[in-house]
């Protein structure tokens, strides 16, 4: 069935389908055919559509890295755990 | 010969799932990912910088135990096991409801703003959903970690996990469409 009211949530039984096409995750004949209803179906076109942006703002958003913090942490208490279970270790 | 092949080829697969690497070396692969998901997963730095300090510590103590295989997602379920047990302690903290993410139909922001929303307001928008659904979308789509890392992480099945990123991406697009209005209001 297709839609073509211009607003409306996408049909239940595609939205899987056009989230992995959204994600890249889903390849060949599930791609295409979800594209295919995506392109006749207004609902789930737009639903696509803005999936698709959704998800490549989330890929590009700023990774923000702290040099102090990553620092401090490179040099926390883990490395105790670590001498210690070197020195078990070698003890046995 | 079809045997002599035969070895050899198992014997390349033990090989690889057994080759473990220093902890030091995976500590700094993975530092920055384990961050970020504990800024996500907190919603705080301070907390999120203890939290890794804490699953480093245990991740250190744990390491010889450990068979090497997907290390991040083994570092992930520590630091998320770790939150869970100090979130017990504390009491659980603000909740969001299904029914306050039904997307608004708000065509005219998706054609207006042709995608400049700065990562703020999507990690103001990530914060606003449910923590399932949050270490999800973080997970699968900003850290890249494969569907099978990010539920052997979970501790979910795949079929979970996808459910709930789903779930994640509906609410978080809700909440962006939601920021913006707000902001057209205020203009």
């Amino acid at each position: 069935m297709f839609r073509h009211d211009p607003e409306g949530p996408p049909c239940s039984n595609m939205e899987n389908l056009l989230q992995q096409v959204a994600d890249g995750s889903a390849k060949g004949l599930k791609k295409w055919y979800a594209v295919a209803h995506a392109n006749r179906c207004t609902h789930c076109g737009n639903f696509l559509s803005r999936m698709t942006r959704t998800v490549s703002a989330l890929r590009s958003a700023q990774k923000v890295e702290d040099e102090e913090v990553f620092n401090r942490l490179l040099n926390g208490s883990w490395k105790t755990a670590v001498s210690e279970a070197t020195s078990d270790e070698k003890k046995a | 010969m079809f045997q002599v092949l035969g070895w050899g080829s198992h014997k390349s697969k033990v090989e690889a799932t057994t080759t473990k690497k220093p902890f030091e070396d995976v500590v700094k692969a993975e530092l920055s990912t384990l961050y970020r998901v504990a800024v996500r997963l907190c919603r705080n730095e301070t907390t999120a910088e203890d939290l890794v300090a804490q699953t480093l510590f245990l991740a250190a103590k744990g390491w010889q135990a450990f068979d090497g295989n997907y290390p991040r997602s083994w570092m992930i379920r520590i630091m998320r096991n770790e939150y869970a047990s100090a979130h017990r302690k504390v009491g659980s903290g603000p909740t969001v409801s299904i029914d306050e993410v039904s997307e608004p139909y708000d065509d005219l922001f998706w054609r207006e703003i042709d995608w400049n929303i700065s990562g703020t307001e999507i990690g103001r928008a990530l914060d606003a959903i449910p923590e399932e659904n949050r270490l999800a979308v973080v997970m699968c789509d900003m850290e890249s970690l494969t569907r099978d890392e990010a539920a052997d992480a979970l501790g979910v099945p795949v079929g979970t996990l996808n459910s709930r990123l789903h779930r994640g991406r509906n609410m978080l697009r809700a909440k962006l469409v939601a920021f913006h209005t707000e902001y057209q209001e205020a203009k």
